[in-house]
């Protein structure tokens, strides 16, 4: 199947999708309730896209493309509450949070579907290990060449929004001191890390997806796990490292934070992107993950050294005549209160661990955070 | 110290007897996919038609007291289960829970009345019929390791069954305490008194054990022990006043439920030592029941069987849809509830010591019941649940 046209779309119009935990009420453990949560939710239409997951712990919903904070915040707001009201009836949690604190991979049942029934085939446990939950964020692009320019620019930026999401700091019953621990399941993925190099779309599209789809690992972009990838079909880029957050207004700030980096780098306000650039890309990733906001940065350029949380807040500095322009303002407003007062969800979570040393009530907080 | 070895020998052969059925049971579970409980009451049942289980009254008594503290285990299980919370946001849960019981003391009544048994015996068939057992219910759904809608209701269900089968035990009590004093003052302060002490005692333990093991920083094993003591105590108290051990049991579980934020987690099924009660629990009951000694009986036992699960299918079917769930799950959700509830037979005994003529008359016919459901209801609702899709998967990497 040969790559699809990159169906060019509104610049800088969003989507996002959410994938959450569906949590029993008695001992807080994922529930296996995704197929009864989906009949549910469908005797009614749904305010946006609901479909399963990997799992059948966890489902995924999608919001329609916006343009505006207060929109795609709306939007979210009332999948929640629809969902939160199925869950109810069926005595089921939800929750944010990139990891469940104390699942056991190993008791997951796989979705039963044959697209998840083949790749729990083709991955083994992985694929069980892989009920993690992640928020991906959809910018529009105008073409497919400034869609690629941007990923590669975005490359360097990447660890904020790790930082900023990052809320699985359990996992398998343990603290396991990351911030976020779920892109660590991510990575055991043969096609997960980072896109080629490559800043024309005709050459992605001939000299390397071609290439690779002859050598019958890959049929098409879904088959990769990049940390951000084109997708062609919608005209978009998709950032995928974000844990999804403990709350739908956090996810919705976050994307209108990367909306507005990429309206600055469609601007040309940043400098073009190089292969180079990537020297330093695991281990900022790695820094973000382990650390979240007090993990270190180095600059792909100038090779100084700068803490995430001020170079977070210095690019929310720099971006905010584009927020005024796109609306978001007050979100990223609140991104920078974050960082600075409460921390991320990550830490949220600890702090009610080091309060109760019980990991269902971490569990707990999870599932009031997200009703709130 | 005199050394009484025929006493000792006496009660040699129980051990013995929970290692055949233990061993029974891991070769049904593992070999034919029956579940464990099913392989625990054949062996009881064998081993009552082989040897006189006759005892000493000291000895009954404390089987007796065994088995109560181990089904109080299982009711302070499924009490922590119990969302009372869920049955506000979605009434038609507690709904189908009410219809459900009501049709099955129904239809029961009506067979037994229309295969030719008196009124007192009809009522308490009825119910007795009522009561689905937490016992056999819970260790099916957790050797499968079962999650879902099914299960999930299921379990609730059960829980409002058995309390609802209480009551209305206690009011066949009464109705029959009624005819025989005409004091209906009588009959209805046994029933409400019952209830209250009961759960009284339940909350008499559950206040200050929170506190306890928040002070003593318990992990999981201090918090099972402690857990475990606790329902053994109530057992006892609740049997030294004459009221409802497992209603005590129950309430204790829904108590410890809300403090769970504060405690750590204790063993699922109390670990071992639930697992072992559990062995004992099956064995136990199973060897008191009796083969129908006629064909008749048998006839009637199944008929009886029969007519009480497809009072509850249809029951739970009516209700899946408005209650959220498939008509389809409803139905599945009725099947699970088939076993019957250990404690019919624990409850006889219990309202035998209690004083009530009534309950050796209506024995035959509640054992024959009993017996051919400790043997087809679990498979009952390994069949629904693993219908439902709500089993773990075995999976081969």
């Amino acid at each position: 199947m040969p790559l699809e046209t990159f169906h060019a779309s509104g610049a800088l119009s969003m989507g996002i999708e959410l994938e959450l935990q569906l949590v029993g009420q008695h001992d807080r453990d994922l529930a296996s309730a995704a197929t009864d949560l989906l009949e549910l939710t469908r005797r009614k239409p749904f305010p946006g896209d609901i479909k399963p997951e990997m799992t059948d712990s966890m489902i995924e919903v999608a919001t329609d493309i916006h343009v505006r904070h207060d929109a795609l915040l709306s939007q979210l707001e009332a999948m929640r509450d629809t969902l939160l009201d199925s869950a109810g009836k069926l005595n089921v949690s939800l929750c944010g949070g990139g990891t469940h604190p104390f699942q056991h991979w190993y008791e997951r049942r796989i979705f039963s579907a044959p697209r998840f029934q083949q790749l729990s085939g083709l991955y083994g446990y992985l694929a069980k290990q892989f009920t993690v939950f992640g928020q991906h964020v959809h910018i529009g692009m105008p073409d497919a060449d400034s869609a690629l320019r941007v990923l590669h620019t975005l490359g360097r930026y990447v660890p904020h929004f790790i930082a900023l999401s990052a809320s699985s700091p359990f996992s398998q019953g343990s603290d396991t001191l990351f911030d976020s621990a779920r892109l660590n399941s991510v990575f055991a993925f043969p096609l997960s890390g980072r896109a080629p190099f490559a800043l024309e779309w005709h050459h992605f599209e001939h000299d390397y997806f071609a290439n690779m789809e002859a050598t019958g690992i890959v049929r098409s972009m879904k088959d990769f796990y990049w940390d951000i990838r084109p997708k062609p079909e919608y005209g978009t880029i998709e950032l995928r490292v974000c844990d999804t957050p403990l709350t739908v207004g956090r996810a919705a700030e976050i994307a209108v934070y990367l909306q507005a980096l990429c309206s600055s780098i469609l601007a040309g306000e940043e400098a073009g992107p190089v292969e180079d650039d990537y020297l330093v890309y695991t281990y900022n990733r790695f820094q973000a993950c382990r650390f979240g906001l007090d993990g270190l940065l180095v600059h792909p350029r100038t090779h100084d050294t700068v803490t995430l949380r001020d170079d977070i807040d210095a690019t929310l500095a720099r971006l905010e005549p584009h927020a005024r322009l796109l609306g978001s303002t007050q979100a990223l407003d609140s991104l920078r209160h974050m960082i600075s007062a409460d921390g991320n969800d990550a830490c949220r979570l600890r702090t009610v661990h080091a309060r109760t040393h019980n990991l269902l009530a971490v569990v707990d907080e999870a599932v009031a955070a997200f009703a709130q | 110290m005199v050394f009484e070895a025929g006493r000792i020998f006496a009660l040699v052969g129980w051990p013995a007897l929970l290692l055949a059925a233990w061993l029974a049971g891991e070769i049904a579970h593992r070999g034919l996919g029956v579940p464990r409980v099913c392989a625990y009451a054949l062996a009881g049942i064998v081993s009552s038609a082989l040897a006189d289980t006759h005892t000493t009254p000291e000895t009954a008594a404390a089987l007796s007291f065994l088995a109560n503290f181990a089904l109080g285990l299982f009711l302070f299980e499924l009490g922590h289960r119990i969302n009372l919370r869920w049955l506000v946001t979605n009434p038609w849960i507690l709904a189908s829970g009410i219809a459900e019981s009501l049709l099955t003391f129904a239809v029961v009544r009506w067979i037994a009345l229309a295969m030719g048994q008196p009124e007192s015996i009809a009522l308490v068939l009825g119910a007795l019929s009522v009561a689905t057992s937490p016992a056999a219910l819970m260790r099916v759904a957790n050797d499968l390791r079962c999650s879902g809608q099914v299960t999930e209701r299921a379990l609730h269900l059960c829980a409002i069954n058995c309390l609802l089968s209480v009551l209305l035990m206690k009011g066949a009590i009464g109705y029959w305490q009624l005819l025989a004093s005409g004091s209906l003052g009588s009959a209805a302060w046994n029933s409400i008194a019952i209830l209250a002490v009961s759960v009284g005692c339940g909350i008499l333990i559950g206040i200050p054990l929170p506190w306890l093991l928040r002070r003593l920083h318990a992990d999981e094993r201090g918090v099972t022990t402690v857990f475990a003591l606790a329902v053994m105590l109530v057992t006892l108290l609740t049997q030294g006043v004459n009221v409802s051990p497992l209603l005590a049991a129950l309430t204790l579980g829904v108590l410890m439920r809300r403090n769970r934020l504060a405690l750590a987690a204790a063993q699922r099924n109390f670990g071992a030592l639930g697992d072992l009660l559990a062995l004992f629990l099956f064995v136990y009951v199973a060897s008191m029941a009796t083969w129908p000694s006629t064909a008749v009986g048998l006839a009637l036992a199944v008929l009886l069987s029969a007519g009480r699960i497809a009072a509850k299918m249809v029951a739970t079917a009516a209700f899946a849809r408005v209650s959220g769930t498939s008509t389809r799950k409803g139905a599945l959700t009725g099947l699970a509830l088939a076993p019957l509830s250990t404690f019919a037979l624990l409850l006889l005994e219990y309202s035998r010591s209690a004083g009530f003529g009534l309950a050796d008359g209506s024995l035959s016919a509640i054992a024959g019941m009993v017996i051919v459901m400790e043997l087809a209801g679990p498979l009952f609702a390994q069949w629904a649940l693993m219908l439902a899709g709500e089993t773990q998967h075995k999976e081969h990497y």
